[in-house]
């Protein structure tokens, strides 16, 4: 039995695609809900600044990998 | 969003007296367990690289463990953040008419309650355990009349002194009631 590496990023995407979705009602909430100040902007701001960066070096790792290599399981 | 000239169903002449959040230490540690989780796997796979020479450079495990640390700490990161919004979002606001009583409970639960000042019969403080103690956090309970649950300000600082500053806004307002009730028997 063998499969791409490229199956990996399936589940990864999938996972990116329900971490948006929370980000999104986190969004919605602090905005909707909360009381404006500098501390909520500076924390929106941050936890943005964060997921970019984690994004980005996740980013720069991916790419250097084949992920059309053939994985040989039997 | 909220905004303290405006809360929800604001009276005429209604005045925030007292905006309380729980302490800040409560967030502090959710920073603390997120730093814990945040080191826990970067030693684990340093570990594991002592034992298992090479694992990071295996074409399976080396993509599936990048995968992963990424997935992991996307989450760990969501997790601190959400867990500021709960923090955030949990707000006690007595004001010269009324109590406020805005709670969130996960995404998609939130409490919003409210009780006429004057109502409020009993308060008390607590204040519990050693960490609470050197750094004057703890409940503040409300007991209004006709209710059976009682308000509960949670791990708000200062809850003593929060204690004594209800009262006087009770006290306060209680008298200016009564002088409106003496005002109306006076004949001119």
């Amino acid at each position: 039995m063998s499969f791409s590496l490229s199956i990996l990023l399936l589940p990864y995407f999938i996972f990116l695609a329900i971490f948006f979705i929370f980000v999104f009602f986190n969004f919605y909430h602090l905005f909707r809900f909360g009381f404006r100040s500098l501390l909520v902007d500076f924390m929106a701001a941050l936890f943005c600044v964060g997921t970019v960066a984690i994004l980005t070096v996740s980013f720069l790792n991916i790419i250097k990998i084949d992920w059309n290599t053939i994985i040989n399981l039997f | 969003m909220f905004n303290l000239n405006k809360l929800p169903n604001q009276l005429e002449d209604e005045k925030a007296i007292l905006i309380l959040r729980r302490h800040w230490f409560i967030f502090f540690k959710s920073i603390l367990l997120f730093a814990f989780l945040a080191i826990t796997p970067i030693i684990f796979l340093t570990m594991i690289n002592n034992f298992m020479a090479g694992i990071l450079e295996h074409y399976f495990f080396a993509p599936f463990i990048l995968l992963l640390f990424s997935a992991y700490y996307l989450g760990i990161w969501l997790f601190l953040f959400a867990n500021f919004i709960d923090y955030h979002l949990d707000v006690w606001i007595v004001t010269n008419v009324r109590i406020l009583n805005i709670e969130q409970k996960g995404l998609f639960s939130r409490i919003i309650s409210e009780q006429k000042i004057e109502k409020i019969q009993d308060v008390t403080s607590e204040v519990h355990g050693i960490i609470p103690t050197f750094l004057d956090y703890g409940d503040v309970h409300i007991q209004t009349a006709g209710t059976k649950e009682r308000f509960r300000f949670r791990k708000i600082p200062h809850p003593a002194n929060t204690r004594k500053k209800v009262l006087t806004i009770v006290k306060e307002s209680k008298r200016f009631k009564k002088i409106l009730k003496s005002d109306d028997k006076i004949k001119i």
